[in-house]
């Protein structure tokens, strides 16, 4: 599996680990992994450290789940992007969206 | 005998026929019943040529040949048959009592879709063909799903070449290379000409494909012709484009935009870029990498408001400069390696680009070489900007300097058919509002569209900015005195404009219409301290070449515009005289 997502060791936040590529062909799954979270307050942990691509189409899945998250007041913060992954991030700016922690 | 209800469901009708090419006429009659019997239409030969011949008036939708057949061996037959039926997937299924391994992947190179071994049982051979025809109608309806889709992708390149894209200026300054990957992509570039004579240039990129990044082309273009016709600073345009965005795409699709706007009369180009690769900035003569613009603002459309910091970089031009635009499907093509193509290469090629005379067609030759025949995975989207700003001066219209003077000015507020407008500004709305849009707008509405306004619009921008900066901020020229000196006096303009509290700006206007145009008088008063005009005057006589100075252009370029041109109120206020003939 190449998106898993598991509840964090709170209890309450929700961690999504992608492996290898991020892309379109990761959409459905991906929001798979959080759109059940409904829990009010839930910060979603996005591990990309076992990742080693992202697309533009994965930015667009990233503001998809920062949507999701505004809506029950909680946070999207992008852990361990590689250096590729990071400049995709710095590119588009998205610390301006949301937290990113290398 | 298979029954088939419930078991197959086939999109292929009973009307389907079936070719049956064998030389034993037993064997012949008792596959042709068997077909029958499952409720297809059979057509037979004897031998494989004359079966061609059937294949050809017939046009079966499936066929079986015997690998023994005379007239025509298995093999051929099967390769013809393909051959013939081009597009059409045609199942042909081979018929023998023995193949050796080098026979069956004969059949299979010459596009054999099944082999079935004789002795075979009629249940078997009712499965296979079956089989074969469910395989035929996944084929029909990938077929009809590509074309479709290939359908939506024209129809989305061909809104981008010839709606969004046609209305391109400058192209032999401003070259523009773009080729769609398989699935098209969506970048999009657009020139247009500001009433300064400003020229503004954009590469956007859609997230997204086909049709869905086509949707968002046409406001973006829309957009952008419009407001940098009326003269609209290139920040209001790139707000409004955002605001737009904002409205339409869905949360996951957004805009990565990069602009550049040349500045003719600054000498200057201003460079904005949200979510793109580098703008490089060249000099054309050695190669050199001057200037780099990364991405200082996310993606347009993403949220509602800019993100504050939205400031251009401003970039001083000489006339060998060249600027280069990109979107990332060239820097991520890849080779079989799996490498990208990245910044260093497409760096060198540009280089080598410079001395051969053609940076695009370096770049992507350059790209074709390290991608060998892979594919592309995006679009390729170029922009390479000559600024040499002497090309665009002579694309602004040429002002009218023919005119009957025939009106006095004292009699202006006599003549039948004059108007008069007045605005004023103050406080923060100095730094909100940009009049002069406006002011054009007016003109337009009430003295109709027209060429002639450019030089108008030159005209107001000048003594607006006088008025603004000199004036109400009380900033002084001598800040732009060298090209570092602009971003400081930008800065600092920013920062004035901030704290702008009590000062003012009236504007007003008194029209009255000539023979073949009209006579605009154009009175600005700010709340400045004003400045001495005479002494300007002389000094400004005394400086020679005065065209290389850094500032003080702006007067002497609306003297030259204007037939009367006075300051009044110890410089705080100015008067301006403008004649304006009827395009002809």
């Amino acid at each position: 599996m190449s998106i898993v997502s598991r509840v964090a060791s709170n209890n309450k936040d929700i961690v999504i680990t992608i492996s290898e590529r991020f892309d379109f062909s990761q959409y459905k799954i991906f929001r798979e992994a959080y759109c059940d979270c409904n829990g009010s307050g839930t910060d979603f942990y996005v591990d990309l450290s076992k990742a080693n691509y992202m697309d533009s189409s994965a930015l667009g899945m990233l503001l998809l789940l920062k949507e999701h998250a505004d809506k029950l007041a909680g946070k999207v913060i992008i852990e361990r992007p590689n250096d590729a992954i990071n400049k995709v991030l710095e590119i588009a700016q998205f610390h301006h969206l949301m937290t990113i922690v290398r | 005998m298979l029954d088939n209800n419930g078991l197959f469901s086939l999109k292929t009708g009973i009307e389907s026929q079936v070719l049956i090419i064998d030389s034993n006429p037993d064997q012949l009659e008792r596959l042709a019943k068997a077909v029958n019997d499952e409720g297809f239409k059979t057509i037979l030969s004897h031998d494989g040529m004359q079966g061609m011949v059937k294949f050809y008036q017939e046009r079966p939708d499936l066929v079986l040949i015997d690998y023994h057949a005379i007239g025509m061996n298995a093999i051929d037959s099967c390769r013809q048959i393909k051959a013939l039926a081009a597009d059409v997937f045609v199942p042909v299924v081979i018929i023998s009592d023995y193949l050796d391994e080098k026979q069956i992947s004969e059949c299979v190179a010459a596009g054999a879709d099944d082999i079935i071994f004789k002795p075979f049982s009629l249940a078997i051979f009712c499965s296979k063909i079956y089989a074969m025809f469910r395989i035929a109608d996944l084929y029909r309806e990938l077929h009809s799903l590509t074309s479709e889709r290939q359908n939506d992708e024209e129809l989305a390149e061909q809104l981008f070449s010839d709606v969004v894209e046609k209305g391109n200026v400058a192209k032999e300054h401003i070259k523009i290379f773009k080729r769609s990957a398989k699935t098209f992509s969506g970048d999009v570039q657009l020139t247009a000409l500001c009433p300064s004579g400003d020229v503004n240039v954009l590469l956007g990129d859609f997230t997204g494909h086909g049709l869905s990044s086509a949707i968002g082309a046409i406001p973006l273009a829309d957009i952008f012709r419009a407001m940098t016709d009326k003269g609209h600073a290139p920040l209001e345009i790139i707000r409004q484009i955002n605001r737009k965005m904002h409205q339409l795409l869905p949360t996951h699709m957004f805009l990565a935009l990069s602009m550049v706007t040349l500045s003719v009369s600054e000498k200057v180009a201003y460079v904005w870029n949200a979510g793109m690769e580098d703008v490089l900035a060249f000099n054309g003569g050695t190669g050199t990498l001057k200037h780099r613009v990364k991405s200082f603002h996310p993606p347009l459309g993403i949220s509602n408001q800019l993100l504050h910091e939205m400031k251009p970089k401003i970039i001083p031009l000489e006339a060998n400069d060249r600027i280069l635009l990109y979107s990332d499907g060239i820097v991520e093509a890849r080779n079989r390696a799996g490498d990208f193509f990245g910044e260093a290469r497409l760096i060198d090629s540009t280089k080598q680009g410079f001395i051969n005379r053609d940076v695009t067609g370096h770049i992507i030759a350059a790209v074709e070489v390290f991608c060998e025949d892979l594919p592309q995975d995006d679009d390729i989207s170029l922009v390479d900007i000559n600024c040499d700003l002497s090309h665009y001066q002579s694309l602004s219209p040429v002002r009218s300097r023919e005119l009957d003077f025939s009106v006095v000015e004292d009699d202006l507020s006599k003549q039948s058919g004059s108007w008069g407008w007045q605005m004023s500004l103050s406080g923060d709305k100095l730094s909100a509002v940009d009049p002069i849009p406006i002011i054009i707008n007016q003109l337009q509405e009430i003295e109709g569209q027209g060429e002639h306004w450019h030089s108008l619009f030159t005209v107001l921008t000048e003594l607006f900015v006088n008025a603004l900066d000199h004036g109400v901020l009380a900033l002084s020229s001598d800040l732009k005195s060298s090209p570092e000196g602009f971003a400081h006096y930008f800065s600092e303009k920013q920062k004035r404009l901030k704290e702008v509290d009590k000062g003012f700006i009236k504007i007003k206007l008194e029209h009255s219409p000539t023979e073949n145009g009209g006579l605009l008088t154009i009175v600005i008063k700010d709340s400045g301290g004003g400045f001495d005009f005479e002494s300007w005057l002389t000094t400004a006589a005394q400086q020679s070449p005065i065209s290389s100075a850094l500032s003080g252009r702006g007067i002497q370029l609306v003297q030259e515009l204007c037939e009367h041109l006075t300051y009044l109120d110890n410089g705080s206020t100015v008067k301006a005289v403008y004649c304006w003939s009827r395009d002809r």
